[in-house]
């Protein structure tokens, strides 16, 4: 019987779509999606300049990150007198940059001092802007902050498990290369062997077959033996499937590999991108002004705070409106009068823990050394990751590495749970599996554990199992005069993108009902 | 040819291959001198720590500290489990593990009844606490919610 008949011939396009679609790119996107790179989010409406707000109307902004910042200055672009205050003395929140001399209180006592030397900076919390987060974008292009492409994907990176290949690490492309080349094997025997025969026509089988041959870098018998000149990227002696299924490198692998092509950074530090609001909107931010109580009646709202050094100097400041741009955790230990609702969702969402070290090495061996020129290695250990910096590439002397990255995991809280020092010791001890340099280049490293920042108590906002049904539109809800924003209040939890997603959405519809009240 | 060309594809082949094989990373016990368990940074990764002691140094004392008073720097406070008349009814301790509350993660799905009751116990003996009653893991199971699942995966932010 004529199969054709049942199965259209495949074009040599179709052929290679479904090698994609063998290959997986549709959980690709999906992890893509997951970390909130695939899903392009809207862009936003601004409030159109001709309503305007009603002479004499005013409004708090409570927290003074990028949500803050942005409803700050969206509303007093249409005529709100706004003030905003701000706890800590540096505007910017969780967008951050440490620098050399900056000194870090945390919960438990210590107390660091970053010891980097000048031009360096470790980015604690925010790090990378993908493409399509379009309303960030947006801001960084109106206030001119220059951006450079952090380097994500690098095949000369390395992969590393304490269980695999001895502990030694291996280059991400090697890696990727034997796994093309131990998938194109086994595509290739059951395609010779027939299994594809239902689905795959004769004729587009030696196309397949030769397809595979190429891409695997396979002898003429379609068998994997290795690389035809030993490079490093591909060696002569091929890495067996066995081995590389056992080395359990397919989650690193995909991490590795999952990313935009292309990220960016702003040049100096995210915190450029913290300055440049701070800078359309200073007139307004109060710094080291820390709110200790949330009130409201019919008519206004009415904030105390303090002198956030000192605690003292309490003073009271009302307003006609509120824009609440806080952490929900600092929010849930003090007085704030919303109803019952919003009340519990203050409560009930609990924050995520995250880490991060900045390691100062008197050398940049990775280049020198490793020919490793920006993008992450990934590895088993507790540090889980070392990005290499992709500003000042090749540069002689110095450099600083993102020694560990932790986030959402067991090994954040062990991370923690240690003193400053203890961390960015432990963070050298590990790194140094994979870079013996580290132990005669490392000078000195900064280490935050998010949930010992007292202005945030944790990463982001860790929605999971129902609470998203439980509490999300409630805390979306205006409550009286007071309307909520921030990242916790979006679907790009954890992205600076849903910040500000969050907080235009907030004032566009806090600026209607104060117009129709 | 480019020899690093075919790694995209292939990769995404590694992306569906361990969204289905992807085990449970259970790793070994950590030396005694170390604050880490071993691969425990895997999505979902559970610590094969069985002792309470072990359980709040390697978790809790991110927040509650090593003694066991909290901590407090304005504008967060850390309660103290040291000598907390809230720890009284073993049940409330337990349900704060499991659910979080305010800045507190829930633990639910990072650790077992064994452990949640491990560490329960832990703190209702220690720090100044002497409560004679502990919790069984039992009854630990018996105040979890239904269908609690683990937070947002973050990896990529
Ligand atoms: C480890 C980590 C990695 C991240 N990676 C990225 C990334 O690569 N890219 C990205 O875009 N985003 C990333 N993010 C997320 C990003 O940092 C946040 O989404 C964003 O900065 C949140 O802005 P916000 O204004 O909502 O909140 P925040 O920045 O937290 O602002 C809240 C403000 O309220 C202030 N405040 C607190 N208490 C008081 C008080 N009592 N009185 C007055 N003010 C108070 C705080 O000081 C703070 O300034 C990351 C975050 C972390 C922690």
């Amino acid at each position: 019987m004529n199969k054709r008949k049942h199965m259209p011939s495949m074009t040599r396009r179709q052929m290679i779509s479904m090698v994609g679609a063998l290959a997986g790119s549709g959980a690709s996107y999906k992890v893509m999606a997951q970390m909130g790179l695939a899903d392009a989010s809207p862009v936003m409406s601004r409030i159109p300049g001709s309503t305007r707000a009603r002479p004499g109307s005013s409004v708090l902004v409570l927290g003074g990150g990028v949500a803050g910042m942005s409803a700050a200055i969206e509303l007093s672009r249409v005529g709100y007198k706004v003030t905003l205050l701000e706890h800590n003395k540096r505007p910017g929140g969780r967008c951050w940059s440490i620098r050399g001399g900056d000194v870090i209180p945390e919960l438990g006592g210590a107390t660091q001092t970053c010891e980097f030397d000048k031009g360096f900076y470790l980015n604690p919390g925010p790090w990378r802007i993908p493409y399509d987060h379009r309303n960030l974008l947006s801001y960084i292009h109106e206030l001119g902050v220059p951006l450079e492409t952090q380097v994500q994907t690098s095949h000369n990176t390395l992969l590393h498990s304490t269980r695999a290949f001895d502990g030694k690490p291996v280059r991400v492309g090697t890696a990727g290369n034997a796994f093309s080349s131990s998938v194109a094997e086994l595509l290739a025997k059951s395609t010779r062997q027939g299994a594809l025969d239902q689905v795959v026509s004769k004729e587009d089988q030696e196309m397949l077959l030769e397809a595979m041959r190429s891409w695997g870098q396979l002898d003429a018998d379609y068998t994997y033996r290795g690389g035809r000149k030993d490079d490093h990227l591909m060696p002569a002696k091929a890495i067996t499937r066995e081995e590389l299924l056992k080395s359990g490198f397919w989650s690193q692998m995909q991490l590795a590999d999952d990313y935009h092509d292309i990220l960016m950074q702003p040049v100096g530090g995210m915190d450029r991108v913290a300055y440049a609001l701070y800078g359309a909107a200073k007139d307004m931010v109060r710094l080291n002004s820390r709110v200790t109580s949330i009130r409201q009646d019919s008519k206004k709202v009415s904030v105390t705070y303090v002198d956030a050094d000192t605690g003292a100097n309490q003073q009271t400041v009302t307003a006609d409106w509120c824009v609440c741009a806080m952490p929900l955790t600092v929010l849930s230990q003090m007085e704030v009068q919303v109803g019952a609702k919003i009340a519990a969702g203050i409560r009930g969402v609990p924050y995520s823990p995250a880490i991060k070290i900045g390691l100062q090495m008197k050398r940049r061996f990775w280049e020198e050394d490793d020919r490793i020129y920006g993008g992450i290695t990934y590895t088993d250990l507790p540090i889980r990751q070392i990005s290499y910096p992709s500003a000042d590439m090749g540069t002689k002397g110095k450099g600083v590495l993102l020694g560990a990255y932790v986030i959402g995991n067991a090994s954040a809280y062990e991370f923690t749970a240690l003193s400053p020092q203890e961390r960015v010791k432990w963070a050298v001890k590990f790194g140094s599996q994979i870079h013996p340099q580290y132990e005669k280049e490392f000078e000195n490293g900064v280490a935050i554990g998010w949930h010992r920042q007292p202005w945030i108590m944790g990463c982001s906002a860790a929605w999971g199992g129902d609470l998203r049904t439980k509490h999300y539109e409630n805390l979306r809800q205006i409550d009286g005069r007071i309307v909520f924003a921030g990242d916790h209040l979006s679907n790009l939890v954890a992205w600076q993108e849903g910040a500000l997603t969050s907080s235009l959405d907030a004032v566009a519809r806090l600026h209607q009902r104060a117009l129709s009240a | 040819m480019n020899l690093i060309q075919p790694i995209r594809t292939a990769f995404c082949a590694a992306a569906l291959i361990s969204a289905t094989l992807s085990p449970l990373a259970l790793a070994e016990s950590p030396p005694a001198d170390m604050p880490f368990v071993p691969s425990a940074g895997g999505r979902n990764a559970r610590l094969p720590l069985a002792e309470g002691k072990e359980i709040y140094s390697h978790i809790c004392q991110g927040c509650h500290m090593a003694d066991g008073r909290g901590g407090s720097l304005s504008p967060a406070a850390y309660p103290a489990l040291a000598s907390n008349a809230k720890l009284a009814a073993k049940v409330y301790p337990a349900l704060v593990v499991i659910n979080g509350q305010g800045a507190m993660p829930a633990f639910g799905t990072l650790l077992s009844d064994e452990q949640i009751a491990a560490a329960v116990n832990y703190v209702r003996t220690t720090f100044s606490n002497t409560y004679a009653d502990s919790i069984a893991s039992g009854e630990v199971r018996s105040l979890r919610p239904a269908g609690q699942t683990a937070p947002t995966d973050l990896r990529g932010r």
